[in-house]
């Protein structure tokens, strides 16, 4: 009874999560910013009454997504160079992440901090340049930032592969996968998650986008459930975004 | 108006806008802060819990808000 409950309650703010997300993109952002808030408000409510259960994690983890978004739209980006974005709202995720672990109690192996089987960990990061170049043709961005030095590049590849690979990967798949399927149970946490994920890519507006970020997160959970470490999915995450938004858009 | 980079990152097109994103994140701040003050204020587990857990977003709104405030304050300056 106890399982069907939290089961209910997850998929109840992955819906709400969503809603909130189209909102932002569709209707308007502010409502959407206020939708957020008040879905935070209440998984921190939740958490604090549900304390003695397992489900207390999980509903503080899932607070890093309305967050999230609150402080990507809060903070007035348009003052800062474009690639400079990547750090500014991902050092406040990052900040956010840790207060997360901190009160959550999560250890550095629960959040996979590990180097656990390192040739696999190779692998799972290589595989970021198919998935950049396939979600290149899918979205066909603007490049991020033209007439760089090759210094200036691999720093903005550095900033991409840690703000947008670890600090992403952190949030979904180092804290609210474990919280979740400890509370949920395995497969409906992994796919809870994806879902949970693929929700804030709904600002694209592409079909095929979601389905090709569903597919992927799906990849990335089962990986970092299999080998416990976020090292390779951190990577492959960052590489495909480098591949994405540095590599493909001069050359394709 | 609204643009998405990454899952993180989405921004909007216009200053307006940005400014009342801004102000609606202080007001969160400011109901948060005031919030905390009152549970930790109470004995009672559930409310020093919930007062704990609201560190999750008065952290990173702070830093939000010391950075649109900086950049309000250059604004005037330069």
């Amino acid at each position: 009874m106890r399982i069907n409950r939290e089961l209910l309650a997850f998929f109840l703010y992955v819906i709400f999560i969503s809603i909130g997300e189209i909102t932002v993109s569709l209707i308007n952002p502010i409502y959407g910013l206020i939708i957020h808030s008040i879905i935070l408000l209440s998984l921190l409510i939740l958490a604090s009454l549900w304390y003695v259960n397992p489900s207390s994690n999980m509903f503080l983890s899932l607070s890093l997504a309305p967050l999230t978004r609150i402080l990507s739209l809060s903070i007035p980006l348009t003052y800062f160079p474009k690639y400079s974005w990547y750090s500014v709202v991902g050092a406040t995720v990052f900040a956010a992440a840790l207060t997360v672990i901190r009160v959550s109690g999560l250890s550095l192996t629960d959040i996979g901090i590990t180097m656990r089987k390192p040739l696999i960990q190779v692998g799972v990061a290589l595989t970021g340049i198919p998935f950049g170049v396939v979600e290149y043709y899918i979205l066909r961005p603007e490049p991020l930032a033209t007439n760089l030095s090759t210094i200036q590049l691999i720093l903005l590849a550095a900033t991409l592969i840690f703000f947008t690979g670890f600090v992403e990967e952190l949030v979904f798949r180092g804290i609210i996968q474990p919280c979740t399927m400890k509370a949920i149970g395995e497969r409906e946490g992994l796919i809870g998650v994806t879902m949970l994920s693929t929700s804030l890519h709904i600002g694209w507006l592409s079909i095929p986008d979601i389905i090709f970020v569903f597919s992927i997160g799906l990849f990335f959970a089962i990986c970092f459930l299999k080998t416990g470490s976020l090292i390779g999915v951190s990577l492959s995450h960052g590489i495909t975004n480098v591949t994405l938004f540095l590599i493909m858009p001069p050359y394709a | 108006m609204i643009s998405t980079i990454t899952t993180t990152v989405t921004t909007v097109a216009t200053l307006t806008v940005g400014t009342t994103f801004g102000l609606l994140a202080s007001i969160l701040l400011i109901i948060l802060l005031s919030t905390k003050e009152i549970v930790i204020a109470d004995t009672r587990r559930t409310l020093t819990i919930f007062g704990r857990n609201l560190d999750i977003p008065i952290l990173p709104l702070l830093i939000t808000f010391m950075i649109t405030a900086t950049i309000k304050i250059l604004e005037v300056i330069l």
